[in-house]
């Protein structure tokens, strides 16, 4: 699981994990349709809640 | 290696096993039946669980108004299915402590996605419309009970799978194959078996890796399955490896999944996780 800087008990929801993670995790299911849609849906939420950081 | 686990899974049945009042606990809800005050007078029997129950159900993750200061008044609000999720895992936490990390393998953080689980599949069956949604999530909560097991009671052998895990870079399940000959999914449904777990639970620890088996129960199992990859997709692993397992394509489709859905369902998981934390407290 990926590194919290928080308080490892007060925290649960994890830093969320950048392109080189992901790519990582997902190397072995390239291919499949639903793995590409996850990994897909996966970066997307985690660019968009970046945006929506820096916004706020 | 599979008879030579399930004799000392036997073995271990005689030194500790789920406590009679959870069994109790577990018998009684079952039972249309029974009345709020049965649970009560079985659960008032252990003082441990009894303050547990109370901590919980004043705890963030109900999230009552108002405090609940009398078992019956918990069991009221809270419901005979999350009393039993309540006893069941309190039970299983007596038994394999959480404060106790080898190293390897971190307790914290296999609570953390195991919770997560749970409440990932709450929401799915909610947005599917299923109405069992408290027992859906103690199926999610407690999908990996083997991993637990294997941790406590044969631990040698589980650091060797994690370590395999980590140097080949492939998933925990294939190493403990590789290690024990059978993985925590049927670990798990052996010792979930000997504590005489809900056989509807048993069939979501059993096959949550493959809920194509669980016949007429495979779309409850189905939901543990997605929740468990989505949250290792999101980065709430625990730990055992680092690649993310295939999903079931049965499963994807008997829940319309699509991007736009596992994003919204992203959101609602993290709203719901972020109330959740005092759960993790309970278990100690």
């Amino acid at each position: 699981m990926a590194e919290n800087s928080e308080d490892k008990q007060g925290s649960i929801f994890p830093r969320l994990m950048n392109n080189e993670e992901l790519d990582h995790m997902f190397s072995d299911v390239r291919g499949n349709e639903p793995m590409e849609e996850l990994m897909a849906a996966v970066k997307e939420y985690i660019k968009e809640k970046a945006n929506s950081d820096d916004a706020g | 290696m599979q008879d030579e686990i399930k004799n000392k899974l036997n073995k271990i049945n005689d030194l500790s096993t789920l406590s009679v009042v959870a069994q109790n606990v577990i018998q009684l809800t079952q039972s249309p039946k029974t009345s709020a005050l049965q649970v009560g007078d079985a659960i008032s029997q252990d003082p441990a669980l009894s303050s547990k129950v109370l901590r919980l159900a004043n705890s963030t993750f109900y999230g009552f108004p108002r405090k609940i200061v009398t078992i019956s008044s918990a069991i009221v609000i809270l419901g005979f299915s999350n009393i039993r999720n309540i006893a069941i895992t309190a039970s299983i936490a007596n038994l394999v402590p959480l404060k106790k990390d080898s190293g390897y393998f971190d307790r914290l953080e296999f609570w953390k996605h195991s919770l997560a689980c749970g409440i990932t599949s709450r929401l799915l069956a909610k947005r599917s419309g299923m109405k069992n949604i408290e027992e859906v999530f103690l199926w999610g909560l407690l999908h990996d009970l083997g991993k637990i097991v294997l941790d406590e009671y044969f631990k040698e052998e589980f650091v060797r799978a994690i370590s395999l895990a980590k140097e080949k870079d492939i998933l925990l399940r294939d190493a403990e194959e590789e290690i024990f000959g059978i993985d925590h999914a049927a670990v798990g449904g052996m010792m979930g078996e000997i504590w005489n777990l809900p056989q509807t639970l048993l069939k979501a620890i059993r096959f949550h890796h493959n809920p194509s088996l669980a016949n007429e129960s495979m779309r409850m199992v189905a939901l543990v399955h997605l929740s468990d990859v989505f949250c290792r997709a999101i980065g709430l692993n625990d730990g055992g490896d680092s690649k993310i397992p295939l999903i079931n394509t049965d499963a994807w489709n008997l829940f319309k999944c699509n991007k736009q859905l596992i994003k919204n369902l992203f959101s609602e998981m993290e709203q719901e996780i972020a109330n959740s934390t005092d759960f993790l407290t309970f278990l100690e």
